[in-house]
């Protein structure tokens, strides 16, 4: 061998001797266009230059134009068709059944949010409402006192009667009223 | 690839379209039986759908890829098959005394058929990617996984023997050399 063997690659300047030329067409047949790119234009040039290069290359030639004797083959449709069949395809119910597996959970999620929301509402709705305080009506409640035990019958108004003549026991200031003070102490019991 | 691996049918055809050809006349003159290789190119390329959703760019060069996985599918079948293709290979016809110049092309493309059958696997596999398949060295050395000399030996061999063997047929064409 006299030449170390050239993969291709960018062509560059260099010689091949008969030899060397000997081995490419042993090798790659005559056609240039197999010949290693590197290689190539060195090899033409001798083979334009020498009767015994062109000797070399008719015989390689001989031997190409009984290899390529043997036709093209050409895949059948029927191939075509079953290679193509089993190619992979997109697939609309996966991509149905990702999207519902994205958006279940969160409508579930929105669901639980709105429930939760109209309950806050429904507390803060209940919470508004006034609570008065025993002591501090001025017109008592029955049902509200009854459930505490209080006789109202029994009860004097403490609150806004100071006139006696009105049937209203003379109070004093420095007493609690007795009402308000007994109710007061049974809330507390 | 990446699209033929999302299941775009348009890259499924192309890939097809341009690969298919390749794969089977790679098998067919490999295997010397077209329906071994219309088998093998449907393996090649169940392979090919199979490693698409995952391909990258920085892998080997597709093509590259395509004929290593083509090789070995070949070589799968030649071992499972090694004897039956043995007992189907055709008779090299005998020598004539007087060959006709003008054989049929047809008859020809028996012989090579044949001569190229009895090279050894991997003579004849680098002879089809390199004179058949139109691979540059350095591609048909990296997918028989050899070094650029070692393929052009495998190569001066491969023709050789078949210079050798197709002499019967055209002794003018194919003086010793």
């Amino acid at each position: 061998m006299s030449q170390t063997r050239q993969p291709d690659g960018p062509r560059g300047a260099r010689t091949v001797s008969l030899e060397r030329l000997g081995e490419l067409l042993d090798a790659y047949g005559a056609a240039p266009e197999r010949w290693p790119e590197a290689e190539r234009a060195a090899a033409e040039d001798l083979v334009r230059r020498s009767p015994d290069a062109r000797a070399r290359m008719e015989q390689a030639t001989a031997l190409d134009r009984l290899l390529d004797a043997v036709p093209v083959v050409e895949p059948s449709p029927a191939l075509v068709a079953q290679v193509l069949g089993a190619a992979p395809r997109s697939h609309p119910a996966r991509a149905w059944r990702r999207a519902l597996a994205v958006a279940l959970p969160l409508a579930a999620a929105a669901t639980v949010v709105l429930w939760l929301a109209s309950e806050r509402t429904e507390v803060q709705r209940t919470t508004t409402v006034p609570v008065v305080a025993i002591g501090e009506y001025t017109s008592p409640t029955d049902v509200l006192l009854g459930s505490y035990g209080i006789d109202v019958s029994d009860t004097v108004p403490s609150v806004g009667c100071s006139d006696s003549e009105l049937g209203c026991p003379n109070v004093n200031p420095a007493r609690k009223p007795y009402s308000q003070g007994r109710i007061l102490g049974r809330l507390r019991a | 690839m990446l699209r033929a691996g999302a299941g775009d049918r348009a890259a499924c055809q192309l890939l097809v379209e341009r690969h298919l050809r390749r794969v089977l006349t790679f098998a067919d003159r490999t295997l010397g039986n077209r329906s071994d290789a219309e088998d093998t190119a449907q393996d090649v390329f169940l392979r090919v759908w199979s490693a698409a959703p995952r391909w990258s760019k920085g892998s080997a060069r597709f093509s590259t890829w395509l004929y290593r996985v083509a090789k070995n599918a070949c070589l799968d079948r030649m071992a499972k098959k090694r004897e039956i293709i043995s007992e189907e290979l055709p008779e090299l016809a005998d020598p004539r005394p007087e060959p006709s110049a003008d054989i049929h092309t047809a008859e020809v493309a028996r012989h090579v058929t044949a001569a190229l059958a009895r090279l050894p696997e991997t003579q004849r596999m680098a002879v089809i990617l390199c004179h058949y398949q139109g691979l540059r060295n350095i591609e048909a050395a990296e997918v028989l996984g050899v070094s650029v000399e070692a393929l052009e030996s495998l190569l001066a061999r491969g023709r050789r023997a078949l210079r050798a063997q197709l002499r019967s047929i055209a002794p003018a064409l194919l003086r010793e050399a």
